[in-house]
């Protein structure tokens, strides 16, 4: 049984993204990169949700993403990516599964089919609708030191609170925190 | 030069209060309230607006002689009993506890209060934070996240209009879970 993993970047005041979904904000530096590497090396696969896939369809498989991030573009590429959407019916990057069936019974399916781990990056949508239904096991949250006033919150609503175990939390010379949770099952 | 403190305990997601108001979620176990009394020994005073002022003076003062009251907790009623406090309220007509009523604009008590010498300042209350943080008057923002999402709720940020960086200086787990987290307003700007 696969564990899914959901890696977000959010601004000090919650958001995932601005109104517009804008992530120009993002304090990306090596130190984030080298967090990056070590998840993705660790994984068995990816899911995203459309809009954050076709922002990484359009960077990850270029000679600038090879060039300015090795380590990263080299497990963007290499990993097989599961891409939830009604829409796309086609792709040009290679190891990636375009998914329109329901999210919920799909992602079900494909932690008892594999094994290890699969990172749900960014897709604050997907995010929010695997926590409703608790499919998520672990949360891998990375606080960037701003406050970006206004935008989309990956949990906005939820009708049950969420009870999660800390188990670890660093920070960066950046001022960047990560916090990981586990789902608390109780 | 005193220093206009923010903290509240906060969920992941960034609520200090549930949608019905709720904040058993945030209730300090005794490693953190030994903590937080550590924190007041910097203040030496409190700024609240008028439902704070309200909520803390309606349960903290009896708690001192509370047999069932934790060590911790009679402290800081003894400690919070003492600590000089302004209130920001338009609507109040009296306070107690070693509390002084404030009606006038807030910027004009804030200035007098900084040039005054003195500890930090600590405030507690979203809407008086955030009348605070439109004034661009907050020094520090000090988090207390605990291992829980709400969804929804009282926020502790409240909408701004443009971004605020902000420098992060100081970090801490605790046994719970709770992660405090420390800010400074970013050099330049609030």
């Amino acid at each position: 049984m696969a564990k899914l993993i959901a890696q977000l970047v959010l601004s000090l005041d919650g958001y995932y993204g601005g109104m517009n979904g804008e992530v120009d904000w993002h304090l990306i530096d090596d130190d984030y990169n080298r967090y990056a590497t070590k998840l993705l090396q660790g994984a068995q696969g990816l899911m995203m949700g459309r809009r954050t896939f076709e922002l990484m369809e359009q960077f990850w498989p270029t000679h600038e993403a090879m060039e300015s991030s090795p380590e990263v573009a080299k497990e963007m590429n290499r990993l097989p990516k599961y891409i939830f959407s009604q829409t796309l019916t086609e792709t040009s990057w290679a190891q990636t599964q375009l998914i329109a069936d329901p999210i919920v019974v799909s992602v079900e399916q494909l932690k008892q089919q594999l094994d290890g781990d699969l990172v749900i990056l960014g897709s604050g949508q997907l995010v929010h609708l695997l926590t409703k239904h608790r499919l998520i096991d672990e949360y891998q949250i990375m606080i960037n030191p701003v406050l970006i006033g206004a935008g989309k919150s990956a949990f906005q609503g939820m009708l049950t609170t969420v009870s999660l175990n800390l188990l670890e939390s660093n920070t960066f010379s950046s001022g960047n925190v990560l916090l990981r949770y586990q789902l608390n099952k109780q | 030069m005193r220093q206009i403190i923010y903290a509240q305990m906060v969920s992941l997601d960034g609520f200090i209060e549930g949608p019905g108001g709720e904040i058993d979620w945030g209730v300090p176990d005794d490693q953190l309230f030994a903590f937080i009394n550590e924190q007041e020994q910097s203040v030496d005073t409190h700024l609240y607006g008028r439902r704070t002022y309200q909520n803390m003076a309606s349960y903290w003062p009896k708690q001192e002689h509370n047999p069932k009251a934790s060590d911790f907790e009679q402290a800081f009623s003894r400690q919070w009993k003492q600590m000089k406090k302004l209130v920001f309220s338009t609507t109040l007509t009296e306070v107690s506890w070693n509390s002084k009523l404030i009606n006038h604009p807030i910027e004009e008590a804030v200035e007098q209060e900084k040039l005054s010498t003195g500890k930090d300042l600590l405030l507690g209350g979203a809407g008086l934070a955030c009348s605070f943080i439109e004034r661009d008057l907050i020094d520090r923002y000090h988090l207390y996240i605990h291992p829980v999402i709400l969804g929804s709720g009282k926020r502790f940020f409240p909408s701004l209009p443009e971004k605020k960086q902000l420098k992060l200086v100081d970090h801490k787990v605790f046994h719970s879970g709770v992660v405090f987290l420390a800010y400074q307003r970013g050099e330049g700007n609030g």
